[in-house]
């Protein structure tokens, strides 16, 4: 399968090994994995390198890089995996990364990705890549599936007319990785020495004006349907209903008579109901809520578990500690910072956001998700963005850090906008809390109670959208443009590793750190300076200057003050509100009974707390997230206010009518 | 003998009359985008659905399914059948 058009192969050994652990080593070649969306890339760069990866984003922008070591008989390779795209001529940051990346010459072979049971739109973005480098491998993904629909591509045909090796893999299965591995790294090795003596930045093919670029891609596209008509064979036509064909040369006839034909087929009767005119929005919400129920109702057991560990780990600690004598100013933060900012943070975000994250996942594998965003984006359009901002607000449920990221699928401005007001989509954090508080003060009526916050919050997070694209980012609005991937079952190993080491393990690292700190500085407050009573602490005195500002909002000044805490982390906004009550010295005295925390109040002042706690600000995390996302302290800013704002108008709107109706 | 051909745009394909095949694509941000996911001049476009709002709208080309709004659609134009 290697063309005897293509440079010489160097001859390497025989046997095929798979990936073994790295042992550091020098970095070794650089192999870089292109693709288009769908092309099933991540399962191959996984597939690849396994758990010896790192991710992170490409400089200066917000394009997220992973990069992963592998090692072929003792050969180490740096694997590098390019954004997914469908083309490398347009100004996206995914392409301009993707270009500059290919350019550069600092890889020693590229891999395209293609997909078999899609030849025809691969084949676009491989020939593409042939003009910026000529060190190509191409890797015919999906193998078992085009067999599975009679697919029969000619491997050798294709390997001469692309001039570069072409492997046909699994990378689902593993079934052809071997043979990838070895053909790897003879074209590595081979290649490399080119890399080396100084062949980098090979010229490109690439037309700089619009023009000249819509011209050839008139003509790829051409080359690809025609090569992959030559070189591909069988595949019943309609088998995979969206993805089918819309036919190459079909007859001038009229309308309506072949398209009948793909009806039986799986994809497109299941869009009829989930894209359906009347099934569309219920199932949406049924989804939401049953993606809603089992992360709480799964986590609940879970967090349990894990904060008796760290409650036990902090007795033994204090006890420890007071054993040795350490003063009350060690033991106090210590213990706190330990048990509130590191343990309450774990044990409510890990389970939380594993289930959270990895049933999102499946979701996003299933190929449901763009089906949401299809359905969508009326809805946002009308609120000035577009259907791909419905997947960050449901990213944002999770936790809006993920939020605030997943904004990158969009182009500007929806991306600044989405990041701007994730923080208006209520996360786990928050609902956890007011979940259980509602419960306590409201009994029955509680849910009630959050899904009227839930619906506020959703009002408020579209009239934060409308204001910024009516108002801050006028002008040209980019549109909606999306792939429909045809249905299919996730690969549930995969998507699970994935979400734990992209998402959860990475996003909980950061809130530790942040809220760690945070909590110690709460203790201080609450505890200094000493011997004052309540009134005489830091906290006391920020109740007091606060109050004021609580007052048109029916809201108490300790509870405002422990809303203010919360921005370490809104977990803590329980403990906050026992400190700042005066009920409890630490933020751990949470554990408490819930009941007595909202004792004496009146049921529009425990209704305006959770409220304005729900929409009031992004915890630190989330601003951080911002900055970083939008590298500007001026949106940063905007994205605080902007919620603070809506939180107060709201507030100050529920209680004005509440005072009305005589609540 | 050929039958009659008019040219209408994208957007004007639905339930009854399906299908379509490219014959160009008028200036705007996306005209790029729209050529990068296949949507150039001779290639056939068939009508898979609207979404339930009536916006957007999904067809099918090259092997994929593609959703976009009705002004990126309004913008193609297709070459059909004379009804």
């Amino acid at each position: 399968m290697i063309p005897r058009k293509s440079k010489p192969l160097a001859a390497g050994c025989h046997r095929a090994f798979p990936a073994i652990p790295g042992a550091g080593g020098s970095a070794g070649p650089t192999i870089a994995l292109a693709g288009n969306p769908n092309a099933g890339k991540s399962t191959l760069f996984n597939r690849l390198v396994g758990g010896r990866q790192h991710v992170g984003n490409w400089p200066g922008k917000t394009v997220e890089r992973a990069e992963g070591r592998l090692v072929v008989e003792n050969n180490s390779f740096r694997v590098v995996d390019l954004p997914g795209t469908y083309s490398l001529f347009a100004d996206t940051p995914e392409e301009v990364v993707a270009r500059d990346f290919l350019l550069g010459g600092e890889a020693a072979v590229t891999v395209v990705t293609v997909d078999s049971t899609n030849l025809e739109r691969h084949l676009y973005l491989a020939r593409q890549t042939l003009l910026l480098t000529g060190r190509v491998v191409v890797a015919l993904n999906k193998m078992d599936l085009a067999d599975s629909m009679g697919i029969r591509i000619d491997c050798e045909d294709l390997a001469v007319r692309l001039g570069v090796p072409v492997v046909p893999v699994s990378a689902v299965t593993g079934s052809g990785i071997p043979r990838l591995l070895k053909v790897l790294g003879e074209a590595a090795e081979a290649w490399g020495e080119g890399v080396r003596n100084g062949r980098r930045g090979e010229s490109s093919g690439l037309p700089s004006g619009r023009a000249d670029r819509e011209r050839m891609a008139l003509e790829l596209h051409r080359w690809s349907r025609d090569t992959a008509a030559a070189v591909s064979a069988g595949g019943a036509r309609g088998m995979r209903g969206c993805s089918r064909d819309a036919g190459r040369d079909p007859e001038w006839e009229p309308s309506g008579g072949e398209s009948s034909r793909t009806a039986g087929d799986f994809s497109a009767r299941l869009d009829r109901v989930v894209t359906g005119r009347w099934f569309a929005f219920p199932l949406m919400a049924v989804l939401f809520g049953a993606v809603l129920w089992l992360t709480m109702f799964g986590a609940a057991p879970l967090s349990a578990l894990l904060d008796r560990g760290f409650s036990a780990a902090a007795a033994l600690a204090e006890a420890g500690l007071r054993s040795a004598g350490a003063p009350g100013w060690i033991l106090g933060p210590l213990v706190d910072g330990m048990l509130v900012g590191v343990g309450k943070v774990i044990s409510v975000m890990l389970p939380t956001m594993a289930i959270f994250f990895v049933l999102i996942a499946l979701l996003e594998e299933s190929g449901l998700v763009p089906r949401l965003a299809f359905n969508a984006d009326r809805l946002f359009q009308a609120a000035g963005t577009q259907g791909k901002h419905c997947l960050s607000c449901l990213a944002g449920l999770g936790c809006n850090v993920p939020g605030v990221m997943s904004a990158r699928i969009m182009k500007e401005p929806h991306r600044t906008i989405a990041v701007l007001t994730n923080s208006l989509v209520p996360c786990n954090g928050r609902l956890g809390v007011i979940l259980p508080l509602s419960l306590v003060f409201f009994g029955s009526g509680g849910v009630g109670v959050v899904a009227g916050i839930l619906l506020i919050s959703a009002a408020a997070m579209l009239l934060g959208t409308l204001f910024l694209s009516r108002v801050v980012f006028r002008g040209v609005q980019p549109g909606f443009i999306m792939e429909l991937p045809p249905y299919r079952w996730p690969n549930f190993r995969t998507v699970v590793l994935r979400t734990l080491r992209e998402r959860v393990i990475q996003v909980l690292g950061r809130a530790v750190t942040v809220a760690a700190p945070v909590t110690i500085l709460i203790w201080f407050m609450a505890n200094y300076p000493a011997g004052a009573g309540f009134e005489g602490t830091a906290a006391g005195r920020l109740t007091a200057f606060l109050g004021p500002l609580g007052t048109p909002l029916g809201i108490p000044g300790h509870a405002l003050t422990a809303v203010l805490f919360s921005l370490a982390a809104k977990e803590i906004v329980v403990g906050a509100l026992a400190i700042t009550g005066g009920l409890a010295a630490s933020l751990r005295g949470s554990g408490a009974d819930p009941a007595s925390l909202l004792a004496g109040w009146s049921a529009l002042e425990a209704f305006n707390f959770l409220l304005f706690f729900t929409l009031f600000m992004p915890c630190l995390l989330t601003a951080m997230t911002m900055f970083r996302e939008t590298r500007s302290w001026r949106l940063t800013a905007l994205g605080l206010a902007l919620p603070f704002g809506l939180a107060y108008l709201f507030t100050l709107a529920s209680y004005r009518i509440g005072l009305v109706l005589g609540l | 003998m050929l039958p009659a051909r008019r040219i209408v745009p994208l957007s004007t394909l639905g339930p009854g009359r399906r299908r379509g095949r490219i014959a160009r694509i008028e200036g705007g941000p996306w005209v790029q985008r729209l050529l990068d996911l296949g949507m150039v001049p001779e290639t056939w476009v068939e009508f898979v659905r609207r979404a339930p709002l009536g916006d957007p709208l999904a067809y099918r080309i090259r092997g994929t399914c593609v959703a976009l709004r009705r002004r990126e659609a309004s913008a193609v134009f297709v070459e059909v059948p004379e009804e």
